[in-house]
């Protein structure tokens, strides 16, 4: 399924997307902001959202930073997934939500996926909604009335329900920095990278081993994270080492819904017995003081929003300049704009992998993109793994020699994800397995496309591109001065997102909604 | 340099290098300028009365060319019709009391919508964005009825002349039941729920009107020649008008191996527009209109004597079609002739009742049938293991068909119409071959070394797989010896993936004496030879290859003849080189094509169905706190004949263990009581992922058939129709301190964790 047509609008800074999503316009405007993109856009394929405006704030340089200070790390809504699980700074101060960005999806979902996004879709099976609250980060949004600073564990109101006004936006989280406090986290999917059935993060203090503080919130066991920290407070006083963590949860978890207690408990045991085993320690302070955003100039114009755009694309090395409607998938454009019918479309909801390619060295579902949003990026297809006349890749020759094909329709998003996989300088069976778990093969049963991997990895015979590292596509300019607090708040109202659940069970949703759409009735 | 013996020879497939490059042309891909794309209104419930629809505004939109509904193609596009090769002999009619309702099916519905996903209207634009924009401007009215998704509890039906919503009924009876009290008798309800092959292509069709008043039709297609007859059919167009052709198809196992209304409407619309159209199929469309499977209710009753031998099996089961299921008695009478299984079983009582629902139609995907019968039959064993205090193993060593018993006449007919012999050599050799591939003390060492919260388990099944049926569905085999010498061979079989061209080439390069590059192999064309079917039930290696191996043999034949008469000289023997005169002269393949082309074509249908037997081996781990299951290892042995091409036989059976540990564990089409699909997205269809999966060990043993000139037997089934009868024999075992009995697929965490008792770690 297709989008709908919309009109698109790229904001470059933070005015100008305040002013996109405040732009006058007639009262059957409904605008979004496009991010990662990752949710959304299956939404939009799927006729469960119809917004007449996107807004794409990728653009936005200084929201894509993770800067530590004294007390709190701010993190840009723009970070994406990826860079959560692998910064150093992150891993530094606030491991456990390098160890949840870990959970979220595959490997490109990760790579396009942000933070702003996921706490504003407010998924109920979201691992960084409740761990933010769980760190008692702090969310700033901004919008043309200012700024304004809500605690991370009430921003998500309900199942895809934020207290997001219409004409703001997740600019930031800011997230204390708590020495000698431990974490932990688990959650149970059925298949690896799945939307969780159950998930908890906690945290413990202690002093002298003896627990002074307890904590934890859990996902994807009710409509939004759910705190159940008081039903831990029994433990305090107690010698960690004494404490029966299974008992602890279970007694923690006894209003979860009856078909998830069993899980939520066995989630937050294990979360629990993490923390409760790991040491303290001591994170260093950052130098660099955190420093907002200047208050947004209002007056900034609205860039120019259209239903089409000039797009250039340099794709395996050939650059093309062309129009294209915005609604049109990035996957679409290479394959119908481009000739490029190496990437195949297995399922145009982010799910298949067969859509996978390198964008700026990155793997990316080209299903989950907007072809305007490849706009100047540098892309490499199956196509671009070899000349047409020249001899296979070392890994396509890997992948003919283990029979890691048969139909061959989901092998050029395996090849992609492959070779991204090469760079890594070290790499094991269940590296791979864990890599390509994005990527569904229906004919051989994975054996020989691992083996192809591995193989390959180990004679290193991969070319030089491939072995270059990712471009970032946007980096923060410059740190800006703290602009004078707001104290003005904008009416709480419901989010924009319609009912439909996506992470906790998305069909059920989908077919009335669209049963409901078709019939002329909005879900 | 001697010729190396290519019918066993570990050869790469052959289309690997264009799929790798992303160069290969499967049916998305192969678009001509003036394309125009097809997007069809689809039911958006399970049953209703179509009211009014209102196409207006759609017509209006920039870049529609036409809007067509159900009414308007009445006495234009006729309706699908089933297809010739879904009858069943009439002797397995009589022995099994085969009765059968077959529907006929309009492109698109008419007054009356029967599931979610029904094809309503269709739209013809000039991309598939536009096409999908009209698509929202039609407007349809429906007058809903209460779904029926219980078909046998329900008050009212889904076709008005099937009252009791019984669309096939059969019923075989075999030895007698004999009461004795020192019988065990087991009884149990199993189920096994609706699955979906899910290849990672979905459907589509391209029909492109020919210069000539010929119109081509590329389909993402397992069966060719089926589709060019139900088009036929309902066009009124002639034979001789229309060529089908597969492109690469990307994954079929079956759900393509069946013809659907919009491989219809899409060559009609080509021919009345005047212009190339292409549908491709959505995901959404896929797991909501494209056939499903399985979706079976078993009330069994086992019995055996105090030592363990099987004295009788009674299984009274149900399978529910959806809405329609084109070959009806097909996957009804696979699951009742497999439920014999691979054991010396003297009574048998079998009822086999096919039901119509507002459920997405059916179809055969991979097993069809086999894994349903084997679930079943294997659980009761299992039961009645534990009823005697043995190991499953022990009492099924103690039924299976040995060397004494086999071939094993059991006195029914197949579909086909013969007797079923078992033409197998020993099937316990297969199960101790299996419990080797999984040695005991590494099952051990597995449970010493688990965490405390998991328990290992470990179990065994078997199977039997009727594989290639015959007599009545032959395939052709056209070979042609061109100018340059080379060979070209046609087959009518349309593969998706099992590397016909490279096989099929092996056969006939071997059986010419060439070399393997001198051998060019056509397939899913059928304007390549006068018939075929296609590609579906285990049978084009057996099938097309022994036509193959056929047609080469006569050009053989007349090679010699024409080298003969070339050369002047009274004996030719065909060597590696070429064709040796009497005098020692040689002619050349090159030489000898310069004077004469030769084409030859040869049909071959076997006398019937050829078995495989196969034992699978499992050991998973089970996560007594949150009920997950990780499949740490498994094994399939199989007798099955020689390998044409190991790689390619390995590779069937690792992806069919795959979708059998899927369809254990996690795969599940789900409709509400309303009717609604429950799961039409791919996050929702869940399949096993690469950490899903392990190695699988295989060990063959080759026993020739005798029952087709290339000693073969189907494997393409083989590694999916024990799956989930040994995994959940698996969780039984790691579970065996809670004394549980799995009793249904899938297996998901949440279905283990209610069999464990709470606080278990």
């Amino acid at each position: 399924m297709k989008p709908p047509a919309f009109e698109y609008g790229v904001a470059t800074s933070v005015a100008e997307c305040l002013a996109l999503l405040t732009h006058s316009g007639d009262d059957d405007r409904s605008v979004k902001v496009i991010a990662g993109g990752q949710s959304l856009l299956p939404l939009l394929s799927l006729g469960l959202s119809a917004p007449t405006h996107l807004v794409d704030i990728n653009g936005i340089c200084e929201l894509d930073d993770i800067v530590v200070g004294a007390e709190v790390v701010t993190i840009g809504a723009l970070v994406r997934h990826a860079r959560l699980a692998d910064d150093p700074l992150i891993a530094e101060h606030i491991p456990v939500l390098a160890q949840a960005a870990a959970h979220i999806g595959h490997v490109a979902i990760r790579h396009r996926g942000t933070l702003g996004g996921s706490l504003a879709h407010a998924d109920p099976a979201a691992e960084l909604p409740a761990c933010l609250a769980l760190l008692e980060a702090e969310v700033v949004c901004l919008s043309p009335r200012g700024r304004r600073r809500t605690p991370a564990s009430s921003f998500v109101s309900g199942p895809y329900m934020t207290d997001l006004a219409e004409d703001e936006i997740v600019a930031w989280v800011e997230v204390p920095i708590r020495s000698g406090r431990t974490f932990g986290f688990d959650e149970f999917a059925a298949r690896h990278g799945d939307y969780a059935r159950a998930g908890a993060v906690c945290h413990v203090d202690r002093i002298d081993g003896v627990l002074t503080s307890i904590g934890a919130v859990l996902f994807a066991v009710g409509t939004r994270p759910t705190d159940v920290t008081a039903g831990l407070r029994a433990a305090v006083g107690t010698d960690i080492t004494d404490i029966d963590w299974m008992a602890l949860a279970r007694s923690a978890v006894s209003d979860v819904v009856a078909d998830r207690r069993r899980l939520a408990g066995a989630v937050l045991a294990r979360a629990l017995r993490q923390a409760g085993k790991e040491s303290p320690r001591t994170g260093r302070a950052g130098t660099r003081v955190a420093q907002a955003l200047a208050q947004p100039d209002v007056a900034t114009a609205a860039p120019s929003q259209d239903r089409t755009r000039q797009i250039c694309v340099t794709v395996n090395g050939s650059q093309s300049t062309s129009t294209v409607p915005a609604r049109l998938t990035f996957a679409d454009y290479l394959r119908e704009h481009r000739g490029l019918h190496g990437t195949h479309l297995g399922c145009e909801q982010g799910v298949c992998g067969a859509c996978t390619v390198l964008v700026d060295g990155v793997s990316m579902r080209s299903c989950l993109m907007l072809a305007v949003q490849a706009d100047g990026h540098e892309v490499r297809t199956v196509e671009g793994l070899t000349p047409e006349a020249e001899p296979l890749h070392p890994l396509q020759q890997a992948f003919d020699r283990n029979d890691a094909l048969q139909c061959g329709f989901c092998t050029p998003g395996f090849l992609m994800a492959g070779v991204e996989l090469l760079r890594r300088p070290s790499l094991d069976e269940s590296d791979v397995r864990e890599a390509l778990s994005g990527n569904l093969c229906r004919c051989t049963g994975y054996e020989g496309i691992v083996r192809a991997v591995l193989e390959t990895h180990a004679a290193g015979t991969a070319d030089p591109p491939d072995t270059a590292g990712p471009v970032r596509t946007a980096r923060p300019a410059h740190p800006v001065a703290d602009p004078a607090p707001s104290d003005q708040r904008p009416d709480i109202r419901r989010h924009r997102w319609p009912a439909l659940l996506i992470g906790a069970a998305i069909s059920a949703g989908v077919l009335r909604a669209l049963a409901s759409r078709r019939n002329g009735r909005m879900p | 340099v001697p010729r190396p013996p290519w019918v066993g020879a570990p050869v790469a497939a052959r289309a690997n290098d264009r799929l790798l490059r992303g160069r290969a042309r499967f049916v998305a891909d192969l678009r001509p300028g003036d394309t125009l794309h097809a997007a069809f209104v689809r039911s958006p419930h399970a049953n209703a009365a179509i009211v009014a629809i209102d196409v207006e505004a759609a017509r209006a939109l920039p870049g529609v060319h036409a809007v067509l509904t159900g009414a308007d193609l009445v006495g234009s596009l006729g309706p699908l019709v089933p297809p010739g090769n879904s009858t069943s002999h009439p002797r397995f009619t009589e022995v099994f009391h085969v009765t059968s309702r077959p529907r006929e099916i309009p492109p698109l519905a008419v007054d009356r919508v029967r599931y979610v996903g029904e094809p309503v209207a269709v739209v013809v634009a000039d991309d598939r964005y536009l096409a999908e924009d009209a698509v929202r401007e039609i407007a349809v009215e429906y007058a809903e009825r209460p779904a029926i998704v219980d078909a046998l509890n329900a008050t009212s039906a889904v076709w008005d002349d099937v009252s009791d919503n019984v669309g096939v009924r059969m019923h075989v009876a075999k030895g007698e039941l004999i009461d004795d009290a020192g019988y065990v008798t087991v009884e149990g309800t199993y189920r096994i729920a609706r699955q979906t092959g899910l290849s990672i292509e979905c459907r589509g069709v391209q029909a492109h009107p020919e210069a000539d008043g010929r119109i081509t039709v590329w389909s993402s297609t397992q069966v060719p020649f089926i589709v060019k007859k139900a088009l036929c059919a309902a066009t009124g167009w002639g034979e001789d008008d229309v060529r089908v052709r597969s492109p690469e198809v990307g994954g079929g196992f079956g759900p393509k191996a069946v013809v659907y209304v919009e491989e219809l409407v899409v060559p009609y619309l080509a021919r009345v527009l005047d212009r190339p159209v292409a549908w491709i199929e959505d995901r959404y469309e896929n797991l909501t209109a494209a056939a499903q499977a399985r979706d079976n209710v078993h009330h069994t009753r086992l019995t055996v004597d105090h030592d363990g031998r099987i004295v009788a099996w009674e299984d009274d089961y149900v399978v529910d079609l959806g809405v329609y299921n084109l070959w009806m008695v097909g996957v009804v009478a696979n699951t009742a002739l497999h439920l014999l299984g691979a054991y010396r079983i003297p009574t048998l009582r079998v009822t086999g009742t096919g039901v119509f629902s507002n459920k997405t139609p059916t179809s055969q995907y991979r097993g069809a049938g086999r894994p349903e019968a084997t679930f079943a039959l294997e659980r009761s064993l299992d039961r009645a293991a534990r009823r005697l205090g043995v190991a499953g193993t022990k009492l099924r060593e103690l039924n299976l068909l040995g060397v004494d018993d086999l071939p094993y006449d059991q006195g029914i007919p197949y579909r086909d119409g013969v007797t079923i012999v078992y033409d197998g050599a020993d099937y316990q050799r297969v199960l101790h071959e299996a419990l080797a591939l999984i040695p005991e003390d590494e099952v051990a060492e597995l449970r010493r070394a688990a965490a405390p919260h998991r328990r290992v388990g470990f179990a065994a099944c078997t199977y039997v797989e009727a594989t290639a049926r015959g007599p009545f569905e032959p395939e052709t085999a056209r070979i042609a010896l061109n100018e340059s010498g080379a060979v070209e061979v046609w087959v009518g079989t349309g593969p998706s993936g099992q590397a016909h061209d490279t096989v099929f080439a092996q056969v006939c390069a071997d059986t010419l004496r060439r070399r393997l590059e001198d051998v060019t192999v056509h397939t899913g064309d059928t304007d390549g030879v006068a018939q075929g079917l296609g590609s579906f039930a285990s049978r084009s290696a057996v099938i097309a290859g022994s036509a193959v191996r056929l047609a080469a043999e006569d050009l053989i034949q007349r090679a010699v003849a024409a080298a003969r008469l070339i050369t002047g000289s009274a004996t030719v023997e065909l060597t590696d080189d070429g064709f040796v005169t009497d005098r020692g002269g040689l002619l050349g393949w090159r030489e000898l094509a310069a004077h004469e082309r030769i084409e030859t074509v040869r049909s071959f249908a076997p006398e019937t169905v050829t078995w495989t037997m196969g034992a699978h081996a499992a050991v998973v781990s089970v996560d007594v706190e949150t009920g997950g299951v990780d499949v740490l290892r498994y094994a399939v042995a199989h007798e099955a004949g020689p390998s044409l091409n190991p790689r390619v036989v390995d590779g069937q059976v690792r992806g069919a263990v795959a979708q059998g540990i899927g369809g254990a564990l996690l795969e599940h089409v789900d409709h509400d009581a309303a009717g609604q699909p429950q799961s039409a997205t791919m996050a929702d269809y869940v399949i096993p992922e690469s950490t899903g999966v392990p190695a699988v060990r295989i060990g063959h043993i080759e026993v020739p058939s005798e029952r087709n000139p290339l000693g073969i037997r189907g494997v393409g089934e083989s590694g999916i129709i024990a799956g989930s009868a040994v995994l959940a024999g698996a969780i039984d075992d790691a579970l065996s301190e809670f004394d549980v009995h799995v009793a249904h697929t899938p297996m998901t965490p949440e279905y283990v964790l209610e069999l464990i008792p709470e606080g278990a770690r």
